[in-house]
Parts: C-alpha cells; structure tokens; sequence
C-alpha cells in the first residue's frame, strides 16, 4: 500500500479518534465489548441456550462496534475541532478519506473482536470454534461492517451529536444482525431485513455451514452499504455547501 | 484586498462561497481562472484560506502533523511535504515548537499555524478571514507583518477584518460590504478622500500652552470645532486653505499642526450609519 | 448550599432531559435489551424483568448525563466560580448528581410501557417491587457511577474511559440474569454492587436486602463527598486545572 495512504490513515487515527488513549481504549475496545458479552453469554447460559454462538455473536459484534464508532469518529470529530470546513474545502476525495481512516479502526476491530472472544470464551470455559476459524469469520464480518461503517460515517457528516449515529446503528445491528438473536426469532417482515445487515450470513454461516453462501452475503452486504455510504457522503457534501 | 463589513453584512458568506464551502445562488466567482462551482478542486487548489479562531487544527496533533495531515488533503506527498511543512514552520517562528501538540499553542501561536497550512500548497492566493482577531497587540503585529510579507512574495491575499488599521495597513484595495453586497470598492486614499468630500478634513493644532489657545472661529470652511486642554481640532471643508489661514493669522502660538481625511474607522462608521 | 443544589438539579434536567444521547441511553438502549432478552423467553412481563430492563437504561443514561454534564463544566469553566463560591463544588455535583438521578427515571415508566406493549404484562405482576425497586435501583446507579465525579474532576478527562462501565456494571448488576449465571470469579465481585441486592429484592427477596443496597449506595454517596472534597483542595493548595 501506497506509503501516504497509511501515513494519512495513522494521522486521521491520532488527530480524530478521540479514545485512542490508554484508559479509553482499554475500557472502549476491550472492557466493554468482553463485559457485554460475558452479560449476553450469561443471558443465554441462564435460559438454557447453547453459550457458543451467543460468545461468537457477540464478540463479532465488538468487531463492528470498533469499525461503526471508529468510522463515525474519524469524521464525526472534524466537527468538534473545527476541522470539518477545511477538509470540505480542500479537494481531497472525501469517500477515499472515509476509506483511508478506515484502515487503523479495521486492524483496531480485529483485535478487539479476537480479545473479546478468548476472554469470554475463557471465562465460561468453552470453545465453540478454533481462534483461527474465528479470526477468518472475523475477517469476513469486519468486510461488512466496512460498508455498514462507511455509510455511518456519511451521516456523522450532516448529524451534529458526533455519538447518535453510531449509537443508532450500532443498536440496529445488535437486534437484526443475528449476532444476538436468532433470525428465525424475529417478527416475519423484520426477518427478511436482517438479510441486509452485516454479521446475518456469518452467524447463518454458522448455524449451516455454507462457506461460499456466508462469503457472498457478507460480501454484497458490504458492498449494499458501501454504495449506500457513497451516496450519503455525496449528498453530505452537497447539503454542506447549500 | 479586505473585506469590511458589519456582522451580517456578508463577508464570511463571500469566503466561504470563494473557498467552495458554499454554493453561490447566482452569479460566479473565479480564482486563478477557475470557477469555484464548476472547477471546485482547481480553484480549491489555487487558494489557501483560513478561517481563524481557536479551532481548526487537531489538538491531538503536533504542529508539524497538522500540517503533514492538512498537505495529504491537498495532495502533497512525501520529502516535498516535509520540507515545505519545515519551511513553513520557521517562517511562523513556530519551529521550535514543531513537535508539540496544538492543544498546548496560545491563540497567536495558533493563528500563525493556520497561516502556514494556508500556505502549504503554495497557493497563489491566500484568504485570511479575521487573521488577528483576539490577538494581544505584539501578535497582532506580527501577523501583520507575516500577511504583509506573503503579499510582498506575490500571493493575491483577500483578508475580512473589522479592524481598520489593519485593513489600511496591509491592503492596495478596499471593499466595504453592506446588507450582503459590495458598497465600496476603492484604496483606502480614495475611499479617505471622498469621505473628506462629505465629511471634511481634520485639522489638529497643538497650542503653545493651554492659556495661548487662539480663536479659530474664522477659519475658512469651518464645519465643526472642539477643544481638549491646549488641543483644538477643528473639521473643516479644505484642509490646504485652512492651514494656510492658521499659519497666517495664528502661527506663533502654533508649534504643531497635522492635517488628515477621515480615518478608515470613520468612512465605514459612516457607511454603517452607527455614527 | 442546598439552592444551589436544587438550582443545579434543575438545571441539569432543563438542559439535558431531552438531549438525543440522553433519550438513546435512557429508552432505546433497554428496548434493545428487552428485545434480546425476549428472544430467550417467551413470558409475560413481570416486575423484576421490567425492573432489570429499566435498570439497563437507567445504567446507560446516569453513564451518558454525568460525563455530558461534567465535562461541560469543564469546557466553559464553570467549576471556578463554582470553587470560589462559598459551598465549593459540593453543591454543584450534589445537584447534577441528584438532576442525572431524575432524569434516568425515565426509563422506568419509558421502559415498562414498551415492554407492556410489546410482550404484554403479567397478571401477578408486582407494582410495589417495581416501583420502590426502580427508585432505588435510581439511587444505586447514581452512586456507582458518581465515584466517576472524581476522575472526571480530578482528571484532564480521558474520551472513552467511561464506555468500559456500561459492560462491566451491565454485567455485575444482575439486572436480566442472577449471580449465579455469570462467570464464577465475577459471581462474588456482584455482591459488591448495590444494584444486584435491589434485583434481588425485586426477585422477591427480604428487605434485609434492600436495606444493604442502601446502605452501600450512601456509603458510596460519603465517599464521592469526600473526593469532591480533595479535588477542592487539590484545586486551592496546587492549582490543579478544572478545566478541558
């Protein structure tokens, strides 16, 4: 990779993620990701549901927490410091930016969702999937999660609460991405939507082993939100200078 | 060239529709050739703006990346970056300070760091909104200075400032907006000039001693008089003719005598109608 | 002191009651909960669970108002006159704290009608539990989350440090499930949080345990007194920044 892409990718982390101080990146990347899914693990376990899938939902989930909040911040703090009108001024692609201060928050993901999963998976003391099949369906929900991701970061343009975005979506995910709960769980027509949203055909996926199907799905899905990224982020950009 | 204006008159609307923040409803406008709606990245390229203030710049960063950050936005890459960045950074007196974080600069510090990311991809023109605004007088100056000397490189530079001394200082040009169009356009001598016309010259005749105060009440022209503790100013219609008649008719008692056209202050007063 | 304290609650709830992260933390964070934990049971809706659930919001939104609410006051520098002031900080952190303990009741009532609406409501459901549970639940968060007035007073204010709390005390809350389903290290360490004493009356538990959330909440009330107090000190004896 072009060295000036990751030069800039490292810069936007550093200038505009705010919790990349040690007590706020443990506490946000680690802490709270390993804390919910113990209390979702616990939640199943307490109900007399299998705990693996739960354990794999859930720190799949902390991957996309760590992309959605992580893209929402790299633009949504621009507006905090100031910044927002000359990055709109200058003439750098603002979707190619979106993308380059993707990089860190994507090798941030993949961290948080790998430690998220030994923990919890040590501390209820099972192992439902080897770290390194984990790791690839990590990979693969972290693609879609980049698209979903991409289309937060065009709406943390316009919304002034740099944190309601991604709460927002970060919520809609945990209800219809099938990480916590079961698609066939969900009232019909939401059942259907849950096909469009990140993480739904890694944790169908599991349920069926489909390699090619989870790939696919996770990849159009990511592409879905991508392309709808792109549109927001133009029309973000237009409504800026209206 | 400034931009003078009361709040609301429309400077800022003018820079941010300039630097392609803000669509035009009509008309154009052209930088360096390039129309900023329909070549909006060429006329980005072709001007440097900064719009002042306390924000603007990462506080997380150091000078320095500020400044790396800012070039990749403008598409400057690699040892031509680091060595403008360098360049730039000693040229705002701010080496010395490259590597520490922006949340710890002073207010005139930071003025001087978007000075020179304006500056950074060499633009031809350099838009300054308010570039002295809240500065102590020694910074004030110093920017000045800075602003005046990029201008002396070359650099076309379009300051908006309600600080008339500045305006006077450091443009050739003038522009006095009002209710969000151009009122006024002239140098600051011609627009000093012709608010003589109508408002008359200001004579300012130092006495010998307060009780040696003489009687100009017959000064030609004579629009208006006060008197301050050995100090009489007097307004009248021709500077030249009543300083003529004060020498004549008074100057032994005279030891100082300064004629002027109305200050910048007073021509946008006037315009603004505050007066 | 004590109008200033009350001038400090109202304020606090005039100003953030309906901000959008407020309303997010306090009612749509719980539904989505509610929503997980439905997907595991299929019963109707009964004080403890309304309570939990409620607990979750409530969690989230004393988290969210009390870091929105400090920092503030860092950002405008409103704690100097504050300090110079006869009553120092004490009253305008007893006030917000008081203000941000409101304010998370909304999740009571926010949360019980949705759950109401949504997977009905049990006919033996317990309104006295609900309610004198939710009320206390209210002060407990409110305590716990208060010793964060500390760091965040003391501190220049480190972004993120607070989104660990809502995982860690989700968890050892025992607001949707026991004790004894979580971990079996994390299974003692609940017992010190006053939250999990008031789910265990609201289970039906005696009042002797009710009387321990208490009990522990004023404690902990005590003990963020007291480091307001050095943060006042700190402040007047070496000049510690009270501002972002």
């Amino acid at each position: 990779m072009d060295n000036h892409v990751v030069r800039g990718a490292l810069l936007s982390y550093r200038a505009l993620f705010t919790w990349s101080n040690p007590l706020g990146y443990l506490s946000s990347r680690i802490v709270r990701p390993i804390g919910l899914t113990v209390t979702f693990g616990a939640l199943s376990s307490h109900y007399g549901a299998v705990v693996g899938p739960t354990l794999i939902g859930a720190s799949l989930l902390a991957g996309a927490h760590a992309v959605i909040y992580g893209m929402a911040l790299s633009v949504g703090n621009e507006r905090s410091y100031g910044t927002l009108d000359i990055w709109l001024a200058s003439p750098q692609n603002k979707l190619g930016a979106v993308c380059q201060r993707a990089l860190p928050h994507l090798v941030d993901a993949f961290i948080s969702g790998m430690i998220t999963y030994l923990a919890c998976c040590a501390l209820f003391g099972v192992l439902p999937l080897p770290a390194q099949t984990f790791a690839w369906l990590l990979v693969l929900s972290l693609i879609s999660s980049f698209g979903y991701g991409t289309m937060v970061s065009g709406l943390s343009m316009t919304i002034k609460d740099v944190f309601v975005p991604p709460n927002l979506t970060y919520l809609t995910l945990m209800v219809l991405s099938g990480a916590l709960v079961q698609a066939d769980m969900l009232p019909g027509p939401v059942r259907s939507v849950s096909a469009v949203f990140p993480l739904s055909h890694v944790m169908q996926g599991i349920e069926e082993p489909d390699v090619l199907g989870a790939v696919g799905g996770e990849a159009a899905v990511g592409l879905l939100w991508f392309t709808v990224g792109a549109l927001v982020i133009h029309r973000a950009v237009l409504h800026a200078r209206r | 060239m400034s931009i003078l204006g009361s709040n609301g008159a429309g400077k800022t609307t003018t820079v941010r529709m300039l630097t392609g923040l803000l669509l035009p409803t009509a008309g154009e406008a052209v930088i360096e050739g390039y129309d900023v709606v329909r070549e909006r990245r060429k006329a980005a390229l072709a001007c440097g703006s900064s719009l002042g203030g306390d924000s603007g710049l990462y506080p997380r960063l150091t000078a320095l990346q500020n400044l790396a950050f800012f070039g990749l936005m403008y598409g400057m890459r690699g040892q031509a970056l680091k060595r403008r960045a360098a360049e730039l950074l000693d040229h705002v007196n701010l080496t010395d300070r490259a590597d520490e974080p922006v949340s710890t600069f002073s207010r005139g510090m930071r003025q001087r760091l978007h000075l020179a990311r304006a500056l950074l991809h060499k633009p031809p023109v350099l838009i300054l909104d308010e570039p002295s605004a809240g500065l102590d007088p020694h910074s004030a100056a110093s920017m000045r200075r800075l602003v005046r000397s990029f201008a002396d490189e070359g650099h076309s530079v379009l300051l908006t400032t309600h600080d008339m001394r500045e305006a006077e200082e450091l443009s050739s040009r003038v522009v006095l907006m009002k209710d969000g169009s151009v009122h006024t356009e002239a140098t600051p001598a011609e627009l000093r000039l012709g608010a003589a016309r109508q408002h008359g010259f200001v004579v300012e005749v130092i006495w010998n001693g307060s009780d040696s105060t003489g009687n100009c009440s017959n000064c030609p022209g004579l629009m208006d008089i006060k008197q301050d503790r050995g100090v009489t100013r007097l307004r009248v219609r021709d500077g030249g003719m009543a300083v003529q008649w004060l020498l004549a008719e008074l100057g032994a008692q005279i030891p100082s005598l300064s004629v002027s056209p109305p200050t910048l202050e007073e021509v946008f007063l006037s315009m603004t109608e505050v007066r | 002191m004590f109008p200033t304290a009350c001038r400090a609650a109202i304020d606090q709830i005039r100003t953030q009651a309906v901000s959008p992260m407020s309303l997010l933390a306090a009612l749509a964070m719980p539904a989505v909960f509610a929503f997980i934990l439905y997907s595991h049971t299929a019963t109707h809706t009964d004080a403890a669970t309304a309570v939990g659930i409620a607990g979750i919001g409530m969690l989230n939104a004393v988290i969210v108002d009390l870091l929105v609410s400090l920092s503030g006051e860092k950002r405008w520098k409103t704690l100097y006159p504050a300090l110079s002031s006869p009553g120092g900080l004490i009253p305008l952190v007893v006030g917000r704290l008081v203000g941000v303990a409101v304010q998370s009741l909304i999740s009571l009532p926010g949360t019980l009608l949705m759950l109401t609406l949504i997977w009905g409501m049990s006919p033996n459901f317990d309104w006295s539990r609900w309610f004198l549970g939710g009320l206390c639940l209210a002060v407990a968060t409110t305590a716990l989350v208060g010793l964060l007035s500390y760091s965040l007073l003391r501190f220049p204010s480190s972004p993120g440090m607070t989104n660990g709390l809502t995982g860690v005390l989700i968890a050892l809350s025992t607001l949707l499930v026991p004790s004894t389903a979580l971990p079996p290290f994390m299974q003692p360490i609940a017992w010190l949080v006053p939250q999990s004493h008031v789910m265990a009356w609201v289970h039906g538990g005696a009042v002797a345990e009710l009387a321990t959330a208490l009990s522990q909440s004023t404690l902990i009330y005590l003990v963020i007194l007291l480091s307001v107090r050095r943060v006042e000190h700190a402040a007047r004896a070496r000049a510690i920044p009270l501002e972002a």
